[in-house]
């Protein structure tokens, strides 16, 4: 699960480019259409687009949640959940009310880190959209790219890149306030 | 449980099915309707269109190699001294220089590629490999994974050793050492695949066809025919140039999968 973590962010989005490919040849297409669906135009579709880039972002980054997660688990004295069991609560109530609270740090780290990650996001944006058809994904990260180096206009792509700074200066603030500086680990 | 597991399972591994097969079909197979599951005829024209288009391929491929390499070396060593620095003494300004070095690891590199660049100019950088890997050469990762790991190392070894009139750089390198191999195979195997899959820096900083990595070679692949509607993508190269390109990634991580996880782990649960 941990594998598309992994992969060069370039070689994934091609792969995802490709399997999405549009029109009949396109293998997900095909599928789809065994089923009586119909295809799409997936990543050159101004509507689809954006949310195809999720999806890749999420089958790509899920593993780390996941490696992060169980990290936290096993952490999770196992007297905790016991006493639980013991004072009669149910699995569900157990997993409510006793693992997400002591997982709650590593959840915020997450939420946190994903933040500022997705924020600038550049290389699967240039591999599958360069921006999307008209400006559907022109995201932030591909916006100074493109305005630095593609229109060369570089004041504007420096000013961009102070107010992206002030803005993530503050998610630094606030990982470095909530975890001190010790345990940085990942 | 086991579908959901199952599914999981196949959705993570389908694209990478798809990238693999598609590399060995010929142009005209992978535009074919409907497309085929398994090349029908395996045609290495894909890689040869690769050739064709971006040129030498063997020295990209060694261009990515050279620019991990010379970022996980001094990655290492610094690495190490910075991680055991930060462990095991106390000395002035020590916050300061963690938050600092924190702080640096935090920005994204989007912002900080115009200042880079500036700097690479001044130093005649531009274009060369070098240039790619020196903004990373401290790796600020290294140094905190290595700080939490040795932080775990109980202290009274190292005042054992005090003790016994060991010098502090016997310290370090007699007994610190080789207790962190295994951080070290973990630190390394990051390294690469973080280096390895880098594309902004190196895309802004290379311009000669010659000099460019890998995941230069996708992109510039992947708008080979165009993105319009005038040309259609050349399917086949595009995953021919990411198949060479995710191979040795995906083929050193899973070597050292099930020890490289547990090696997180440990560390992990510092927190």
């Amino acid at each position: 699960m941990l594998i598309p973590y992994m992969l060069p962010e370039a070689a994934a989005a091609s792969a995802w480019f490709i399997m999405f490919a549009p029109g009949p040849i396109g293998y997900v297409n095909h599928i789809l259409l065994l089923f009586g669906l119909r295809g799409g135009t997936w990543f050159l579709d101004s509507n689809l687009a954006l949310p195809m880039l999720i999806i890749y972002s999420i089958w790509k980054n899920t593993g780390f949640f996941a490696l992060i997660l169980y990290a936290g688990l096993k952490a999770i004295p196992k007297d905790a959940i016991e006493a639980a069991y013991i004072d009669g609560a149910s699995e569900l109530q157990t997993y409510r009310k006793v693992i997400i609270p002591l997982l709650r740090p590593m959840i915020t780290f997450l939420i946190i880190t994903t933040i500022m990650s997705a924020w600038f996001v550049f290389g699967s944006v240039y591999v599958l959209t360069q921006g999307g058809p008209g400006t559907a994904t022109m995201l932030t990260g591909m916006y100074m790219y493109y305005i630095s180096f593609g229109a060369y206009n570089g004041g504007y792509g420096a000013a961009l890149a102070v107010v992206n700074t002030t803005i993530i200066l503050a998610f630094v603030y606030l990982q470095i306030k909530r975890f001190g500086v010790g345990g940085y680990g990942m | 449980m086991d579908t959901i597991l199952i599914l999981t399972v196949i959705f993570t591994l389908v694209p990478i099915y798809f990238l693999a097969i598609t590399a060995f079909k010929s142009y005209a197979e992978a535009y074919s309707v409907p497309p085929t599951f398994f090349p029908q005829k395996f045609s290495l024209e894909g890689f040869q269109a690769l050739y064709k288009y971006v040129g030498d391929v063997p020295k990209i491929f060694a261009n990515s190699l050279i620019i991990s390499l010379m970022i996980i070396i001094p990655s290492i060593i610094f690495g190490t001294m910075a991680g055991y620095a930060f462990a095991a003494y106390k000395f002035k300004f020590k916050e300061v220089i963690f938050i600092a070095l924190l702080t640096k690891y935090l920005l994204p590199e989007i912002i900080l590629i115009v200042p880079w660049y500036w700097i690479m100019i001044q130093l005649k950088l531009v274009n060369s490999l070098l240039g790619v890997a020196v903004v990373d050469l401290i790796g600020a990762w290294t140094i905190f994974f290595m700080r939490s790991y040795i932080s775990q190392i109980p202290l009274d070894y190292i005042e054992a050793a005090r003790i016994d009139g060991a010098s502090e750089n016997k310290i370090l390198f007699g007994i610190i050492v080789p207790m962190i191999r295994p951080a070290w195979l973990v630190a390394i195997v990051i390294n690469f695949i973080w280096s390895w899959s880098s594309l902004l820096w190196p895309l802004i900083i290379l311009n000669t066809r010659d000099n460019y990595t890998l995941a230069i070679a996708v992109t510039f692949v992947r708008y080979l025919y165009g993105s319009g509607s005038e040309s259609p993508p050349h399917y086949p190269a595009l995953a021919a140039t990411s198949l060479i390109y995710t191979l040795p990634a995906l083929v050193l991580y899973l070597a050292v999968q099930k020890w490289f996880i547990e090696t997180f782990i440990k560390v992990g649960i510092k927190r």
